[in-house]
Order: C-alpha cells, then structure tokens, then sequence
C-alpha cells in the first residue's frame, strides 16, 4: 500500500517535472553540471554555491531541480577529462583515471567515455529507485524523533569530519572547530544574545554561509590556479564511441555491484563519492578473475568508480530529504538553498511539502536521462571545453564569485567576507588542512547547538536525558563506533 | 617547518581562548547561549595544543613568480570590489578582467581587448538584464 502510495505521488511529481519550466531549469542544470565536471577549476560545491543565490528569482522547485542537477552532472562530467586527458574533473573521479587514461592511451578512449556514461545512467537511476523508496518510510519513522534523537543524529553526522580529514585528523579536527566557531558568530537564534560580534553591526548579522562557501572553494581554487602558468592541454582523440557487446556485457555485473556499494554506503555519513569510488574500484578487482588487467586499461575500472559515485549521489538525497542532514559539502550547500527557500528539510518535508519534494525527485529521472543524451554523443564537444584556457575562465569564476557573495543580501560585506575566506582557504590548502571538514562543521553546528539546547531544557539542564532515550542513546553511540571504526582504520593504513 | 606547525597551533589556542572569554562574557545570559562557545574554545584550546606534536607537512608553496601572481591577484580583487559602487559593474569588471586576460593569457592587445569586453558585457546583459541583479551601475 505504502509503495502504491509513493508510485503515485511519483508519478505527479513526473506531472509537474515534464512541465516546460522544470524541465528547461533540469536541462539548464544538467549542462552546467557535466560543464563544472569537465573543468577541473571547479567543483560543485562551489559551482552550486556561486549560482544559488543567482538562483533567488526562481520559484523554489525550478531552482531547487537545477542546483540537484549540478550536482549529479557534475558526476557525469567529471570523467571525461578523466579519461581524455588525465585530470579528473572532479574528486570522485581520480580512481576513474587509473583505467580510463590507460584505454585512451590505447586509442579507446570512446568506448571508455560511453561506459562511464552508460555506468553513471544505470547506477544513478538505480540509486533514484532506491530513493524513492527508501526515503519516505525512513521520513515517518524520524517524525517520531525528538531533539534528544535528532542531536544523537547530528553527532552521526559529525563523525563524516573524520573520514573528511585527510593525511592529519588534528588538521582535520582543527578545520571543523573553526567551521564551528563561525557559525556561532552573530545573534543567538533562541535568545538574542550578541555572540562574537565585537561591537560590529556586520558580524552581528551572522556570517552568510554561501558567502564561506563561494571563499572557501571558488576563490581558493583560482588563487592556487593562477600559482602555475597553465599549458595547453593535449587531448586523446575519441574515436569509436560504443564498446563492443561482449565489453557490454562484462560490464553488467560490475554496474549493478558499483550501484549496491555506492547506494548502501552512500546512506551512511562519511562516505563520499570520493571515497566510495575507491571501494567500489576495489571490490571490481577483487571480485575480477583477471585483476591484473585492472590499472593497464580495463573497461571495468571505468564502469565501477564511476557507476558508484552516481549511486552515491543518489544516495545522498535520503537523508537530505528525510532527515535534513548533508552527506558531503555539495549537499550542505544544497540544503542551505532549501532553507534559503523556507524549506525545513527533514521528516516534514515529505509530508508539507509532498509536491515540492517529488517534483524534484521526478526531476531527477529526467535529469539522468537528458545527462546520457548530453554526455554520450556530445562528449566530443565537452571534452574540447577543457581546452577554454585559463585566461577566460579565471576571470568568470571570479566575477560569478563576486556577483554570488553580493547577491545573497546585497552587501558588499559579504563579498568582503567571502574574499577573506578565500585566503583563509588558500592558506589551508598550503598549509595542509582540508576544507570540507569546516563547510559541514558550519552548517551542522546550528543543528547541533539547537537540538542540544532543546534537549537540556526539556529536561531542565540534565544531560542524563541522552543516556534515558534509546534511540538516542543509540545513535549518539552509533557516531562514536563510526568515529572509532575510522579512526582504526586510518591507523592500520 | 617545525615553526609553521606551532603558529597555527597558536592561532587557534588564541581563538580558542576568545572564544572562552566571549562565553564567560554571557555566563549572566539566557541559559544555554554560553554552552556552544564555551564548548567549541575548548576545543579549539586543545586542538591548538596538540598541533606541538603535529608532524609537519605543509602543501607546496609557489615560486617567487607564482607567489606574485597570487598577490596580484587577491589586489586586484581587492581593488575590484572597491570599485564597484562608484564605477559601476560594466566598467568595474572590465578594468578587473584586463589584467587578468592579459597576464594569464598572454594574449595580444587586441585579442585581450576583444575577450575582455566579451566577459564584461556577456556578464553585465546575464546578470543584470537576464536575472535582474540590483547591480550597482555607478557610472553607467
């Protein structure tokens, strides 16, 4: 009954995602998404984050549908440098060069773009399947939850800061209290006290989230572009598209696999794209009766990374929608253009916005459809985009940066801001402390902080109430075990 | 190196410690506002402690010419938002992209002339006849 239910409510979400508007802006998304995939200038962090304020003239469902579909394209796009010039486009595709490159180099670079593409087309509308069906039951059961529960939630969520943390989990650690402390900056949203804003009606305002983002990512990214002088980029010619049937159907096995691995994980917080690419490549030669094919141009080194991280993506989606919680620094950003909108994703979502919701989850289907079509025969064309040189596209990013700081409350304040940040993340990069770890700590702060406060007052200031509520208890203890299974395993590598 | 590693850790002990006199600040307050602050500088404090025994390994620093051309750049920016109000986004974005097509293209004067003005009124009919962006027009 319940799946009957959700069927229909996709089927009227598929109404009004076939409309000519939905569809232009799922359209206008798909295209910028494979375009910041192919550029390795950009992620889609930033790319989301430069155009969600942009985005403001839009009603929510057409401008929620296009930043989604940068999201995902970005996974579709991301690739085709990977294999055609040895640069991945994006994080989630540095394993997909392993093998990409090597079949490009042995003139097949073709049938090594059609099955990423194929592979991203399966696994993403799989994962979408998984979505829908997996979303709105997990939905009801957190409408049970209370704020003792969903802090034990947000503390899961915190244990991503970990796995994000890269080669030192003090640099890590440090990045995230800073994300932290930012957050706190400006009017306490439940009792009106100044926090951290020194005398200045600036600061006391709050430091705009999209502002750190755009600094963070966008800026950073070119200051440490413009560092080298770029050479012209050679290119391996694409030649034939398809892979033969027997490539096909090797890779078969290996599609729906990358799709379990990268869906399953892509629940659990912590596992990005990035990450699972890796395991899912991992899995592929494992489970390979000839492994050592894998590395020297095997089509399923390309399959596997590259159907996963579109799982993953996927993936994402479910606890974003049902939970209101971001898996990676993309869907933070996502989920601050929800709130932008007067969206409260979460439990409710579902159930006040039912509409909105399977508008863009139907949106999503089409949007993997029209990426297939975008990046199957039009691959050629997006993989001489790699040759726009530097000159013109430093300056873009930088003008879009400056226009999306300034647009999101029209102060110049928080163009200021987001060029400060962009030194901060500068000097991050070279000084070795990631980035990501700060982006979440900066959104699941506010969450964490309200659902703390609510908990300790409804049980007049005893912090026993964590240890009185199972679920609670169980989820807190849940984001511990993570925590302590990442850190084993970062010790034992 | 080593040196690299204490200062930052200093830096956030220093912030740690702000962020601790902030809470005792509005300990009188209305309960809980002190609790995130007082939280997070002690862990700031701590973290900023133990980078003492942080193996160092610092990313890449660019070259003398590299380090330059990230200078110019973050003066130009610099210079390009405080610009924008008084000449207005077409001529602001032009005088900003001159530069940049110029050094990083290492274009002739006409083709660096041509692009710029292509990305300046490209960027001007999107943002401010397209999405109807409150530009400031300064000038024009």
């Amino acid at each position: 009954m319940e799946a009957l239910g959700t069927l229909g409510f996709l089927l009227h979400g598929f109404g009004q995602a076939l409309t000519p508007q939905n569809l232009l802006f799922a359209l206008i998304g798909s295209v910028l998404g494979t375009l910041v995939g192919v550029l390795p200038g950009i992620g889609p962090t930033s790319g989301i984050a430069i155009l969600l304020p942009l985005t403001s003239f839009l009603p929510p469902a057409p401008a929620i549908i296009m930043l989604a579909a940068i999201y995902y394209g970005a996974m579709y796009g991301g690739s085709t440098t990977a294999i055609l010039v040895n640069i991945p486009g994006e994080v989630a595709s540095v394993v997909t060069t392993l093998d990409g490159y090597q079949m490009a180099r042995q003139g097949r670079a073709g049938p090594a773009l059609a099955i990423a593409a194929i592979s991203s087309f399966v696994a993403g509308t799989l994962g979408l399947i998984g979505l829908t069906f997996f979303a709105p039951p997990l939905a009801d059961v957190a409408l049970a939850i209370g704020p003792p529960e969903y802090f034990g939630l947000v503390v899961l969520s915190f244990s991503v800061v970990v796995s994000l943390s890269g080669a030192s989990l003090v640099k890590g650690l440090s990045a995230a209290a800073l994300g932290a402390l930012v957050a706190l900056v400006g009017l306490d949203p439940m009792s009106g006290v100044r926090r951290f804003a020194f005398g200045s009606t600036t600061l006391l305002g709050g430091i705009d989230f999209i502002a750190v983002i755009i600094g963070l990512f966008a800026i950073t990214e070119v200051l440490v572009g413009v560092e080298t002088e770029a050479g012209a980029v050679s290119l391996a010619p694409v030649g034939r598209l398809m892979p033969s049937a027997a490539e096909l159907r090797a890779c078969v096995g290996t599609m729906l696999r990358a799709t379990g691995v990268g869906f399953v994980l892509g629940l659990l917080p912590g596992c990005t794209p990035g990450a699972i690419s890796f395991i899912s490549y991992d899995i592929e030669k494992r489970v390979s009766k000839t492994p050592e094919r894998f590395g020297c141009g095997a089509i399923e080194g390309v399959a596997a990374p590259e159907g996963a991280n579109n799982a993953t993506t996927s993936a994402g989606f479910v606890p974003l929608f049902a939970l209101g919680l971001p898996a990676t620094p993309a869907l933070a950003v996502l989920l601050s253009g929800l709130m932008i909108y007067g969206l409260q994703p979460g439990p409710l979502l579902f159930e006040k916005q039912p509409q909105f919701v399977w508008t863009v989850i139907a949106s999503m289907y089409v949007g993997n459809v029209m990426l297939l079509i975008l990046n199957l025969p039009l691959v050629g064309l997006w993989a001489r985009l790699c040759r726009v040189p530097y000159s013109v596209m430093a300056p873009m990013i930088l003008i879009f940066s400056v226009l999306g700081a300034f647009s999101v409350r029209n102060s110049f304040a928080d163009v200021g801001m987001a060029l400060a940040f962009g030194v901060v993340g500068y000097l991050m990069v070279k000084l070795g402390y990631p980035t990501a770890p700060l982006v979440l700590a900066l959104i699941l702060t506010p969450m964490l902080e309200s659902a703390l406060r609510q908990s300790l007052s409804m049980a007049h200031g005893s912090p026993a109430i964590f240890l009185t509520r199972p679920m609670a208890l169980v989820l807190i203890g849940a984001g511990v075990a993570l925590t302590a299974w990442t850190l084993f395993s970062r010790r034992r590598r | 190196m080593r040196r690299t590693s204490l200062v930052c850790g200093g830096l956030l002990a220093v912030l740690g410690c702000v962020a601790l006199f902030e809470a005792l600040r509005m300990r009188d307050a209305w309960t809980g506002a002190p609790l995130m602050p007082a939280l997070v500088g002690g862990v700031l404090v701590l973290l900023g402690l133990a980078h003492a025994r942080e193996p160092v390994a610092v990313g890449e620093w660019p070259d003398a010419a590299g380090g330059r051309r990230v200078l110019a750049l973050l003066v130009l920016l610099v210079l390009y938002v405080a610009l924008l109000p008084p000449l207005g986004f077409l001529l602001a974005t032009a005088l900003f992209t001159l530069p940049l097509v110029r050094t990083l293209g290492a274009l002739s004067w006409p083709l660096t002339i041509v692009t710029t003005a292509a990305i300046a009124i490209a960027s001007h009919v999107v943002f401010k006849h397209w999405l109807g962006m409150p530009l400031p027009s300064g000038l024009f």
